[in-house]
């Protein structure tokens, strides 16, 4: 018999927590939801407190604003305070509201009742292994809602928008991005320091980073980004803030500094169930050297409850049974009457 | 520290001699080999300066204290770690507007904060230096040509990523700056990770390049492998091509 032990985390440190944030299995780190959990199961548990999340944008960036959305919704939700810098457009516009969906044991049986090739395994219990077993109470967003958050949560949390125009009216001789890290050095070192007793979590999100509209000088834009982000992970490492940045380039630079990267593609795949592809290329090592490992690199895209909902999932391909002679109507009987040909 | 990572160097206990260790890495974060040589220094009692360009100290607290060893403060005073989070000055530097750093600048503070004489020094990713303070390749080789002036007796690790102007051949040896910190140091350990994404099983896989030991001539070992990375383990897995 094998016996196992597993660190006893306490009860009471909970309460001393900040709002919408949890420890994760080892109690070493605090994390938060990034308002997908299906996309917190495949990064180990939620986004850390002072991490940098790095993600290299789909073709249209709908995938990527999509994100942002139930990430920043999902602040707004936990009395998390926001800031935001984009350009394209305002992602505070119109949020996508929480949808909570309970699985009943109805909802078990009926999944099980649908199984057609797995059915020797009908009767069997499900074990959910994907994501938490301590519920089975999915938080959704509604990214297609015409109902706006209501006005009594938004006015409980503070939202910072550093946008270009504020930029333009100051008249300063630094860049764009050497703008935004002061203003978030400022904000971060005054309000969200780790050592604040007023312990309030901030969720930055900066939509596009990578536009060469931002550079100051076209040779040194690499440098640019990099230094932006160097710099950013040391302010973030000593703040409770968690930081969501979307870059339409690649580098793998930028993935040293970052603690969690992903890149989303389209599908290409017509009539195929996944709207999109992600693909973790990097997850975060804070306080161990080894990190979470998910069960897949590769990730399927989908929009559930008529295209309202996104959800991560291990991406399978189904299997292909158009092609196979053997499996004809007339052979599909099990019955035992006599048939003079037996065909394999 | 890892007892088959310390057997496959075979020789790092030896502190008097002036082998120096580069660590690159392609894909996948090198820290844990620091880590290791941290770990290594620690358990044997060595003075050990921590040159930091990323880490914070108390990541370097939770990982020692699963390998077994217990750092408690980042002072320099305390124990035989002498932490330099030379982060905090770059960041100094840029959020007050104080004048850029050079090597000299650079090399005066690690000098200022180094108490006792080093027996281990360890370097955090080069590359920072290059990007940040857009130091040029000559540059960089001048500072770790000047740290070895200051501290003669030392054995360096140093760890530099690779970024992708490096990245142009199978071997990413091609780069002439790569090339020219492996002159400089006497060992060269290159970690990059799988095509097809870590395992539970296999993390990454490992290239170790050294002198032999022969008496009479010095040649070259390659050794590759597979590796199995946990918080207190690594497991090398010898590769059946």
């Amino acid at each position: 018999m094998s016996i196992t032990f597993k660190k006893k985390i306490s009860s009471t440190s909970n309460t001393r927590l900040p709002i919408g944030t949890r420890l994760n299995s080892n109690g070493t780190l605090l994390l938060t939801s990034s308002g997908i959990s299906s996309l917190d199961t495949f990064v180990g548990e939620g986004l850390p407190i002072g991490s940098l999340v790095l993600i290299y944008e789909d073709k249209y960036s709908n995938i990527s604003d999509s994100i942002l959305r139930c990430y920043l919704s999902e602040g707004i939700y936990n009395k998390h305070d926001l800031c935001i810098s984009a350009l394209r457009n305002d992602p505070t516009e119109n949020l996508p509201t929480k949808e909570e969906y309970k699985l009943l044991d109805n909802d078990l049986n009926n999944e099980n009742d649908k199984m057609k090739i797995a059915w020797r395994y009908e009767n069997l219990s499900t074990i959910n292994s994907s994501s938490s077993s301590l519920s089975t109470t999915n938080i959704h967003y509604d990214l297609q809602s015409t109902k706006s958050i209501s006005n009594e949560l938004i006015e409980q949390i503070k939202i910072h928008k550093l946008t270009w125009n504020d930029y333009i009216q100051t008249q300063t001789s630094i860049s764009y991005r050497n703008y935004l890290l002061k203003s978030l050095h400022q904000l971060l070192t005054t309000n969200y320091s780790s050592q604040s007793i007023d312990k309030r979590i901030l969720r930055i999100g900066i939509q596009s980073l990578s536009l060469s509209l931002f550079d100051h000088d076209n040779k040194s834009h690499f440098d640019e980004l990099f230094s932006f982000l160097y710099y950013l992970r040391i302010l973030l490492r000593t703040s409770l803030a968690t930081c969501i940045i979307t870059l339409n380039e690649k580098s793998k630079l930028f993935e040293t500094l970052a603690d969690i990267v992903f890149e989303l593609k389209l599908s290409n795949i017509n009539h195929s169930d996944y709207i999109g592809f992600c693909q973790l290329i990097k997850l975060p090592r804070l306080n161990t050297i080894q990190p979470f490992i998910p069960d897949t690199w590769d990730i399927g895209i989908k929009l559930i409850k008529h295209r309202k909902n996104i959800i991560f999932e291990k991406y399978s391909i189904p299997p292909d049974l158009s092609q196979d002679a053997s499996r004809d109507e007339k052979h599909k009987t099990l019955s035992c009457s006599s048939s003079t040909q037996l065909d394999f | 520290m890892f007892d088959e990572l310390t057997a496959l160097l075979d020789d790092t206990n030896r502190t008097s001699s002036h082998g120096s260790i580069l660590i690159t890495s392609l894909d996948f974060d090198s820290n844990f080999l620091l880590q290791h040589f941290l770990s290594y220094s620690l358990k044997n009692t060595l003075n050990c300066v921590y040159i930091s360009l990323l880490t914070p100290f108390s990541h370097l607290k939770h990982v020692q204290n699963k390998m077994g060893n217990t750092l408690k403060t980042p002072e320099i005073s305390s124990s035989s770690l002498m932490f330099i989070p030379l982060f905090s000055s770059l960041s100094d530097q840029f959020f007050h507007e104080k004048s850029s750093l050079n090597i000299d600048d650079l090399c005066k503070m690690i000098q200022q904060q180094v108490i006792a004489s080093p027996d281990i020094i360890i370097i955090e990713d080069l590359q920072i230096l290059r990007h940040l303070l857009k130091f040029s390749d000559i540059q960089v080789l001048l500072m770790q040509r000047k740290l070895r002036h200051l501290f003669p007796n030392a054995q360096f690790i140093t760890q530099i990523s690779i970024s992708d102007d490096e990245n142009d051949d199978e071997n990413f040896s091609s780069s002439s700056f790569i090339n020219m910190l492996k002159r400089i140091h006497n060992k060269h350990l290159f970690v990059r990770s799988l095509t097809t994404g870590a395992t539970k099983d296999i993390s990454g896989q490992l290239t170790y390049t050294g002198p032999s030991q022969s008496n009479l001539w010095t040649n070259i070992i390659i050794r590759k492998c597979l590796f199995r990375l946990t918080d207190r383990t690594l497991n090398l897995i010898t590769s059946a091509v």
